[in-house]
């Protein structure tokens, strides 16, 4: 019986070849696809993969609201509150505070700048990164303790153990490696080379916690729930906006802090650009959702499509005396056997792609059969789910057919179901423009924002130097001066902030508009900066050296500019606020332009000249010699600076990098949402075919009254653009109100044109025609008699 | 009005290839009533579709409507299909989605001589088939006969001046084959020139001529009355 069954199954597979492979191919791509997004959305929500008990541990979310500004979240918080929580907890709670600084590590005259976690004793305990030497509870108690990463011990220190060597640190402090841990995967905020002790002179904790300011925020406040609970936490948290910050109560500034669990918490954090981690996460998710979607309604479409077909089999059978239960179990048998195939197949596909898929996103992803055994049966359930849909309703149909009746509706071309089955192409069109349409804003949106961050840095190559701030003042002066002067360069300049730099030093002050507080965000530039960037004056007069330094002399942005009440620039210039030393004179007005981040609004800027805080120096270099010019900015740095490796790289290089996360989702994306759209048209085809194959009758009909072979082509296409037409009609409202709804994340963003919703509906339109039109014509050629035979 | 010279048509498939027209010329002339017998499969479905241009003959000439069509065209078949040919099929050939009404339509979608007017033609046709009573209907809610009568009005509606008939009566019963002579009879008196498949010898006296196949060739003539 079963044998049986199976060799009827894929006799009647193998005479329908066409069919079979466009099912195969559509259910293994789909099965694939939707795969490789779930194992991506599981990499994503499993961060820290190493934690013991994710569930009990928690990050500090600050939001800080300045008067008109727009403020900031962030998850570092002021280094003061790691003491209060152990006060309030006990030892109901583990609390640590994670702060990362680029430090110069050295042994002997091995020497290189890494990013180092400098963390208190119990970081370890809450944050269980895995240990491959010393002990994970003590390794950071003494002040002058290091953990090393197992690849920077061997740099260090080759192939002996490491434990008891020293280090030094910043060439000011010397540590003792006490531990070393595996190397951190992809997906952890903690990807550090070492780990040092908070207490090390080095730490900025340290020195946060002699300024002891509560409106400073740099360290991450981690958490690990001991008997505590979250209510606990909030209590302390209401407490600390009530008590350390009195100026909310009288201002309209604004300190509150959130809980996130600390798995949650890069989609908080914005790490290198990207922000919109959840939101791409929840669209793919949609995109998985309507891969499967499409595919099975393509799955089931053709094989009720093509029930019909068999109309006259079953009338055969059952006069032969087949039971319905053994029509029913025959009809079902085919569409099992395809899923299976395919999901098979999409394993296979899986395998494939994985390592490449990987590669784009800079993730590793992993899937094995053993572990993810869930997934796999996941799979499986839905495979058989689509192949019962698929082949459900043409059993119970046929099956339950007369013998007569099903001889007799033989001849008939299948009407019943047709009306569904426009509906059903009609969702999926739907579904695919919609889907080509937000991905178009997308990717518009991720290329634009790159975009606006790069026409800063127009024309000849800009050189960042990142490390500026480790120079004492003087040296930093003569670095700036001989770059200045270099003749292989073609000038440079320094500025206390860059692209991609989270860093603020914002003021709010009552003297600028009388009764109303002003907020803004300080920046010192070198008077160079603007004519380096090729940056206009709106009105007035540039920084000039010697001239204007301190922070008196000062050059607002547009924003900023209305902010302080002028319509006009020009009326900003001369005008001066506040008084004796904190005296502010404006002497210029520039546009608007990003400075930090395109995500934000460039929000209201105040550029003055102290080159005591600069951080970064930007240095322009001729495109045409771009080798000998980074041998003098080398040989410069090395001279003035011989105990510190310098840390430069391109501008566009850094966008670049910064904005590679952002475009990369965007990429993976649109690839995915393509897959759908061609899983689409592969149903189309197969539909195409069956429909061309059931109206043979009818065309021959046609001919025989005198349609031509143009008139035939026509009919066939037409009946399909109808349901294009009404997919559109749907898809637009829809797509508009996501593509809205996303924008309106970004400050900067993309205007919506209707483009996209062209382009998508045209493509469709022309995709489908092209899919559609090869069959009809191929139907349509064929001589009348040979259709009109068979009657 | 059809001229077909030492005509062939052979069907190859898997190897077999099997001869249905062996050098066979025929003429019609027009306002003739021809009748073509003969046992089944010996190329009379054929010579009938290459009558009707629905399909084209292997060699030989052929000429119709003052054309020469053996290498016509497809456009000018089409043409020639909509213009100035009716068919009636022995399976009626109705499509199924169709009303009567639609269907009758159909013959004066594609001609030139069917664009005005198209509604009053198609009255007029089922009107003379005595079939206007049933204009909304399926053809799946029709007997045979009357399916039959719709299809002799869908080929007569474009008022072509050659009408085929592949066995006509072949699916009716005995009333209904003979209401559907008297009516291709009566087509003929009114001007048409009418080719019929027949298997009845009662139904063959219904025309002028005719003419016998045996294996793809013409084996004997007759002229009736
Ligand atoms: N499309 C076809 N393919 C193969 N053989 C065909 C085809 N059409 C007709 N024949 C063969 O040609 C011969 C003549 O067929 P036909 O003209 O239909 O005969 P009749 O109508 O006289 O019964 C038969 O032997 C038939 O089997
Ligand atoms: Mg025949």
């Amino acid at each position: 019986m079963v044998r049986n069954l199976l060799t009827t199954g894929l006799r009647v597979l193998w005479k329908d070849r066409l069919y079979a492979a466009i099912n195969l191919v559509g259910l293994a791509v789909a099965f694939a696809a939707t795969l490789l997004i779930a194992l991506w959305i599981r990499y994503e929500l499993n961060w820290e993969p190493f934690l013991q008990q994710p569930e009990q541990t928690r990050l500090i979310l600050a939001h800080v609201r300045l008067p008109q500004n727009r403020g900031f979240d962030t998850l570092s918080n002021p280094v003061m509150m790691r003491a209060e929580f152990q006060t309030a907890l006990g030892d109901r709670a583990l609390v640590a505070r994670f702060s990362d600084q680029d430090v110069v590590l050295s042994v002997g005259d091995r020497r290189s700048n890494e990013k180092v976690g400098f963390v208190d004793p119990e970081f370890f305990r809450i944050v269980t990164m895995q240990f491959l030497a010393g002990d994970p509870a003590h390794a950071l108690d003494a002040p002058d303790s290091i953990v090393l990463s197992e690849s920077a011990a061997i740099k260090f220190f080759g192939a002996k153990s490491p434990l008891g060597e020293t280090i030094e640190l910043q060439n000011r402090a010397t540590a003792r490696v006490t531990g070393v841990i595996a190397d951190p995967p992809g997906n952890t905020m903690f990807r550090k080379t070492a780990f040092a002790a908070s207490l090390s002179p080095v730490s900025s904790i340290q020195a946060n916690e002699k300024i002891g300011r509560w409106s400073n925020f740099n360290a991450y406040e981690l958490i690990r729930l001991q008997g505590a609970t979250e209510a606990d936490i909030r209590r302390e948290l209401d407490r600390l906006t009530d008590q350390k910050y009195p100026e909310d109560k009288t201002g309209n500034s604004s300190h509150t802090f959130d809980i996130v669990a600390l798995r949650d918490a890069h989609f908080v954090h914005v790490v290198d650009g990207r922000a919109s981690g959840k939101t791409s996460l929840v669209t793919l998710a949609i995109v998985a959702v309507l891969i499967i979607a499409i595919a099975g309604v393509n799955f089931v479409n053709l094989a009720t499509a093509r029930a019909a077909r068999r109309t006259r089999e079953v009338g055969v059978r059952k006069s032969l005396g087949a039971t319905r239960r053994a029509i029913t179990l025959q009809l079902l048998t085919e569409p099992f056997l395809l899923t299976l195939a395919g999901l098979l197949l999409a394993f296979v596909l899986v395998e494939t792609a994985l390592p490449f898929l990987s590669d784009v996103l800079g993730a590793v992803l992993v899937f094995s059969y053993g572990r993810d055994w869930t997934l796999v049966l996941l799979a499986t359930f839905v495979a058989l789910l689509v192949g019962l849909l698929a082949g459900l309703y043409p059993a119970l149909i046929l099956s339950r057919l007369s013998p007569v009746e099903a001889l007799r509706a033989a001849g008939r071309s299948g009407g019943g179901s047709s009306r569904l089955r426009q509906a059903l192409v009609v969702a999926q069109f739907a579904a695919s423009i919609g889907l080509i349409v937000v991905t178009i804003f997308i990717q518009q949106q991720a290329e634009h924002a790159r975009d606006v961050n790069f026409t800063q840095i127009g024309g000849d190559p800009l050189v960042m130097i990142n490390n500026l701030a480790r120079l004492d003042d003087s040296t930093r002066k003569t670095m700036i001066e001989r770059l200045n002067a270099e003749p292989a360069l073609r000038g440079a300049t320094a500025a206390s902030t860059a692209q991609a730099d989270t860093a603020r030093n914002n003021d709010t002050r009552d003297d600028i508009r009388p009764g109303q507080q002003v907020s803004f965000q300080l920046v010192s530039v070198d008077p160079r900066f603007f004519p380096l960037h090729q940056f206009p004056l709106l009105a007035g007069r540039n920084l000039e050296a010697g001239r204007d330094e301190g922070q008196n002399d000062v050059i607002l942005n547009a924003t900023a500019s209305k902010l302080f009440g002028f319509v006009n620039p020009q009326d900003a210039i001369g005008r001066s606020f506040g008084s004796a030393e904190s005296r502010l004179t404006i002497i210029g007005v520039v546009p608007d332009f990003p400075l930090q981040s395109a995500r934000e609004n460039v929000g209201p800027l105040v550029f003055f000249h102290d080159p005591t805080i600069f951080r970064y120096a930007i240095v322009r270099v001729p495109g045409s010699s771009i080798r000998p010019a980074l041998q003098a900015i080398d040989r410069i740095w090395r001279d003035a600076a011989p105990t510190y490796p310098i840390v430069r790289e391109f501008a566009d290089e850094r966008l670049a990098r910064i904005w590679r996360a952002t475009q990369r989702e965007a990429d993976v994306l649109t690839g995915f949402a393509l897959v759908a759209v061609l899983i689409g048209c592969l149903g189309l085809l197969g539909l195409a075919a069956y429909t061309a194959e059931r109206r043979t009758k009818e065309i021959g009909i046609r001919k025989a009254m005198g349609a031509s072979t143009a008139d035939v082509v026509k009919l066939l296409v037409l009946q399909l653009t109808r349901p294009v037409i009404v997919a559109n009609l749907l898809a637009w409202p829809v797509a508009l109100w996501l593509v809205q709804r996303w924008l309106a994340g970004f400050a900067d963003r993309v205007p919506i044109e209707p483009w996209p919703f062209l382009v998508a509906s045209v493509g469709t339109l022309l995709l489908a025609w092209t899919v559609v039109s090869g069959h009809a014509l191929a139907v349509a050629r064929a001589r009348p008699a040979f259709a009109l035979r068979y009657e | 009005m059809i001229r077909l010279e030492n005509v062939t048509k052979s069907y190859r498939t898997d190897e077999v290839e099997t001869t249905a027209l062996a050098d066979l010329s025929l003429a019609i002339d027009p306002g003739e009533f021809v009748a073509i017998m003969g046992p089944s499969g010996c190329g009379k479905s054929t010579l009938l579709n290459i009558l009707g241009l629905l399909d084209k003959p292997d060699g030989g000439r052929m000429v119709a409507f003052g054309e020469e069509v053996s290498d016509a065209g497809e456009r000018k078949l089409a043409r020639l299909r909509a213009d100035s040919i009716g068919f009636v099929f022995q399976s009626f050939n109705l499509i199924d989605e169709l009303t009567v009404e639609e269907n009758v339509e159909v013959s004066l979608l594609y001609g030139s001589n069917g664009r005005s007017n198209r509604k009053q033609r198609v009255a007029d046709a089922l009107s003379r088939v005595g079939m206007a009573h049933r204009a909304r209907h399926r053809p799946q809610q029709l007997s045979g006969g009357q399916q039959q009568r719709v299809a002799i009005a869908r080929a007569i509606a474009s008022d072509p001046k050659l009408i085929l008939a592949d066995e006509p009566t072949g699916n009716l019963d005995t009333k209904n084959g003979d209401d559907v002579m008297a009516l291709l009879g009566e087509l003929n008196r009114a001007g048409r020139t009418v080719v019929m498949v027949t298997h009845s010898p009662d139904h063959a006296a219904y025309a002028k001529r005719t003419v016998s196949l045996l294996d793809g060739r013409v084996v004997a003539e007759t002229r009736n009355g």
